[in-house]
Order: C-alpha cells, then sequence, then structure tokens
C-alpha cells in the first residue's frame, strides 16, 4: 500500500518490516541506478535507495521538514552521477527546476545522459567554491542542496548561500567528516561546522540530523536563510 | 542619464537600469553598441538572479548547460588521462595475467610436471610449452620422454590447453604494447618527470595523482607518500609509525642503496619528481637530465 508522507511528492511502502521510500517516477519506465520500479494505478514509483542518498537517509531518521516541494528551482552542489539528483527531480517535478553541479568531468558524463532524459535537469561542469565562474549559467535558488568532499566545505556552503539562495529559502547541507579532518572525532567537527553556520549571518540552523549508519560519519545540516 | 548596467547569462544579455530593472534584452554584442553600459558588480548579480528564476528561462537553461558541459567533458579528455588509463590496464592485465599463468600450470602440470618445475618465469615458461612437443621440451631438460610422470593426453586434450596457452601469449603481449605505449606517450606529456623516475614509475604516480594538473600541484611530501595512503591514515588515526614510501620505492636506485636510507632516497626523489612535475605542466625547457644528475651524484652517498 503506497502512502503519502509528511513530505510533499515523497511517498513510502511497508515491505516485510521496512519501509521503502519512493518518489514518483517522472520517466515512467526508465530507472537511474538499479532502483526497483513499483506500478500502481496509474502512476509508477522509483524506490529510493537510502544506503545511497544522503537526503533519503535524513528523512529516515526522522527529518522534521526538508522545505522541498514541487515547483522548487534548486542548486545542487556535488550531484556526482546524479542518484539524489534523480529524486529531487521527481519531487519538484517539471514546474520546477534542478541545476546539478559537479567539479569531476567523469562524474557529470554519467549526469548529462540523466539530464537528456529529464527535461528539469541542468548539468553543471563547475567548481562549488567558485561561485562567479557559474553564476552566469544558473538562476537564483528556492533551495540549495550541497554534498561535496572537500575540507572547507562549510565555507563553500554559506559563500553559495549568499549568492544564490533566496530569502527564505530552506538549505541543506551534508558534512563529510572524514574530509574535513581524519584524525578528529566526527562529532568534534559537527559542532564546530554548527558553530560556523550559527554565527555567520546568512543562515539559522534549523535542524540536525546524524546519518548513521546509513552513512558512516556524515550528517545533515538543514538551515533557513535569514 | 542614469548609469546603465550589463550582465550576460546564459539566457541572454541584459541591460539594466539603477533598480536592476530590465531595459532590454538580446545578444551581447547588439546591445554593447546601443548601451553604454557598465559590467554588474558582482555584488548585485544575486539580486538579479532572482529575475531569472523563471520557468519560460528553464528550456534554454537546461539546453544550453548541456551543450555547454559537453563541450567542457569533450576538452577535459586530456593526453594525460590517456596514460592513467593505459597504466591501470598494464596493472590489471599483470593480476589477470598472473592468476592465469598459474591455473595453466595447474593444467600443464597433469601432462608434463617435470618442465613446469624447471622454468620459472610465466612468460618463457608459455612461450617454450606453445612451441614444442613433450618429447622435445624433456629431452631439453634432460629427462627420458618415457620417464615422465604426465599422464596420456588425446590430441583433442592437448589442442585444448594449447588455445588456452595461446590466449595467455596474447595477454603478455598486449602487456608489453601497452607498456611501449605509456614509454611513448610519457616521452612526449611528461619528458622530465620520465628522465628521473623512468616512464612506468612515472605513470603510476601520475595516476595515483589522478591528471598532470593535480600532480603539479602535489607538494613533494605528498608524492613521496602516493600508493601509501592506508600506513599514512593508519599513523593520522592511531598515532603508528609513519610510512616512509610509496610507489616510488619502486625506482631502480633503491635496489642500490641501503635499506636503512630508503626513506633519505625517497624524500629526495619525491623532491626532484615535484619540481619536474611543475615544469612539466607548464611546458618549461627540459631540466630532467640536469635533475637526474643531481640525485646520481647524491646516491653515491647512501651506497
Amino acid at each position: 500500500m503506497i502512502q503519502q508522507t509528511r513530505f510533499a511528492n515523497i511517498f513510502e511502502i511497508e515491505k516485510g518490516r521496512k519501509k521503502m521510500l519512493l518518489t514518483k517516477n517522472l520517466v515512467p519506465g526508465r530507472k537511474v541506478y538499479d532502483e526497483t520500479l513499483i506500478k500502481d494505478g496509474k502512476y509508477e514509483y522509483r524506490e529510493w535507495d537510502i544506503w545511497k542518498s544522503k537526503l533519503g537517509s535524513a528523512i529516515v531518521k526522522g527529518a522534521s521538514q526538508i522545505g522541498l516541494r514541487e515547483g522548487n528551482v534548486v542548486l545542487y552542489l556535488g550531484a556526482s552521477t546524479g542518484t539524489t539528483v534523480s529524486h529531487v527531480s521527481d519531487i519538484v517535478t517539471n514546474s520546477g527546476f534542478v541545476f546539478a553541479l559537479d567539479f569531476a568531468p567523469r562524474v557529470v558524463r554519467e549526469l548529462v545522459f540523466l539530464a537528456e532524459e529529464r527535461k528539469n535537469i541542468a548539468p553543471i561542469l563547475g567548481d562549488a567554491a567558485r561561485p562567479d565562474t557559474f553564476a552566469s549559467r544558473i538562476s537564483q535558488a528556492d533551495l540549495v542542496y550541497q554534498d561535496i568532499a572537500q575540507r572547507d566545505q562549510t565555507n563553500i556552503f554559506l559563500k553559495n548561500c549568499e549568492w544564490f539562495l533566496k530569502k527564505d529559502g530552506f538549505a541543506l547541507f551534508c558534512v563529510k567528516a572524514r574530509s574535513v579532518d581524519v584524525s578528529k572525532k566526527p562529532r568534534d567537527i559537527f559542532q564546530q561546522t554548527r558553530k560556523v553556520l550559527e554565527q555567520s549571518d546568512i543562515l539559522t540552523v534549523v535542524e540536525y540530523r546524524e546519518l548513521d549508519p546509513y552513512q558512516k560519519d556524515h550528517c545533515m545540516f538543514i538551515c533557513k536563510k535569514k | 542619464m542614469s548609469k546603465n548596467f550589463v550582465f550576460t547569462s546564459m539566457v541572454g544579455s541584459f541591460i539594466l537600469d539603477e533598480k536592476l530593472n530590465i531595459v532590454s534584452k538580446g545578444q551581447e554584442k547588439s546591445l554593447a553598441g546601443k548601451h553604454d553600459a557598465v559590467p554588474l558588480p558582482k555584488e548585485k548579480i544575486k539580486d538579479f538572479l532572482g529575475m531569472l528564476k523563471r520557468s519560460d528561462y528553464f528550456s534554454d537553461f537546461r539546453n544550453r548547460n548541456i551543450d555547454l558541459t559537453k563541450d567542457q567533458i569533450r576538452k577535459s579528455a586530456t593526453q594525460d588521462l590517456l596514460i592513467v588509463q593505459a597504466i591501470e590496464t598494464i596493472d590489471d592485465v599483470n593480476v589477470t595475467i598472473n592468476t592465469l599463468s598459474k591455473r595453466f600450470r595447474e593444467w600443464f602440470e597433469l601432462y608434463c610436471p617435470e618442465f613446469s618445475r624447471a622454468v620459472q618465469d610465466h612468460a618463457r615458461f608459455v612461450e617454450l610449452v606453445s612451441q614444442k612437443s613433450r618429447n622435445d621440451l624433456l629431452s631439453d631438460i634432460g629427462i627420458r620422454p618415457d620417464l615422465t610422470m604426465g599422464g596420456q593426453f588425446g590430441q583433442e586434450d592437448i589442442d585444448a590447453m594449447m588455445q588456452f596457452a595461446k590466449h595467455l601469449k596474447e595477454l603478455q603481449s598486449l602487456k608489453t604494447e601497452e607498456e611501449k605505449y605509456v614509454e611513448k606517450a610519457m616521452k612526449k606529456i611528461c619528458p622530465n618527470v620520465t628522465a628521473i623516475a623512468g616512464s612506468l614509475l612515472g605513470a603510476k604516480l601520475l595516476s595515483h595523482a589522478g591528471s598532470l594538473e593535480k600532480f603539479s600541484e602535489m607538494p613533494s611530501s605528498t608524492i613521496q607518500l602516493l600508493g601509501a595512503e592506508k600506513a599514512l591514515f593508519r599513523h593520522r588515526k592511531t598515532g603508528a609509525r609513519p610510512p616512509k614510501h610509496g610507489v616510488i620505492v619502486q625506482h631502480n636506485y633503491f635496489t642500490k642503496i641501503k635499506s636503512k636510507n630508503y626513506g633519505k632516497l625517497a624524500r629526495m626523489l619525491a623532491d626532484k619528481i615535484s619540481i619536474a612535475a611543475k615544469v612539466d605542466f607548464f611546458k618549461g625547457e627540459f631540466i630532467g637530465e640536469k635533475l637526474r644528475i643531481q640525485i646520481e651524484n647524491r646516491l653515491e652517498g647512501y651506497g
């Protein structure tokens, strides 16, 4: 039985003892990675593998809101091959839009294939650390999502939110502790990051979730622009 | 007259007045002639980007970003990446050759165990076996053919085994071919690194770095430890003894010196290689020979 979750356009289904997250497939019949497709009535749903997607695991870990809804324009930094991007694209549907940026030509290649299939994704090969280099390729966004494994990921996040996020827009930030400092305890790094975010006069931290056990040494901050 | 701004985005060029209202929109060149406008300052770009957040621009954003990104990807396939692929292929083929050679020996030993023991080198073994008959092989190593421990094989059984040997030989020649390619390409792309480290080791370092650009940005201390990441992070996490060298230790020079000097030589070699990599990336003059002589002069003290 497919049920609506508390988030727009995100569904779930009971499968044995576990619940599975789903999004409505924007391009019926097509898989993006090796997820399963579930047909129900006239709609087709795609399984959202929470072990592969940090946004998915944040939802399962009980985030109360993610600020993502139909019609949103999303700036996605660190899109990689487009696993999570495809679900974001499902959620915002064709009335919204996703700017998907990544740094490595190897993975953006996959992203181009994804964008050719879906009408609401623009692939961008660019460096998230330098917003001025891709400012001419995007518009303002309702939501900024960042998942990059860089040492100064917090500053990059703040810079991009300042440049591209609308007022009162949501910003989701995945922190990978291991790429900040391998020798420190992840939780110390998360707390440090939180301090930096709160001290900036750009964002307020709404929520904080650690993503264990789905993503080791990762956490997600859900912020709102002042 | 009040001052106008110009901002060029993917979806077109815009002439804006001081309050950022759109005065005119079109191609950059035709607009520049008509209006006397200054480029939009950075801090105002973010205000204007909100005006572009409209669904009628979406398809332009998408199509032009796809085109531009495709172009960028096309240009990103440089020759240093080809070297990286080739050297990683060589590594993989090497592993495969070893596995298959061991399998082939197991098989062949049912037929002629004495000969397999006599020739240790895989490449030579496969070469000889596929050329000569069992009787010739045995008399070559001085054993009477009728005293072999090997079983009786029909022609069909031998053919199946030899088919395997043929493909194994092809794999070996594939490896040498690719090595030749790497050597040629390395001499062209990284002449300085090749002069110091040799083409294969140079290519291995390059593949650990990912690309020539990243390689040239590396400090020598990083180059020294390329390939020793596991040991390095163990040291960082637990305080175990730090590694002295990574793949760099495969260099010929290390066979000539005392093992207590390995750390010193690794440090020095990495130093010179990092200089060479920078010269190679920025296409400077050839200084590889000079660097190599500097290393060799120091080498005598390490013997």
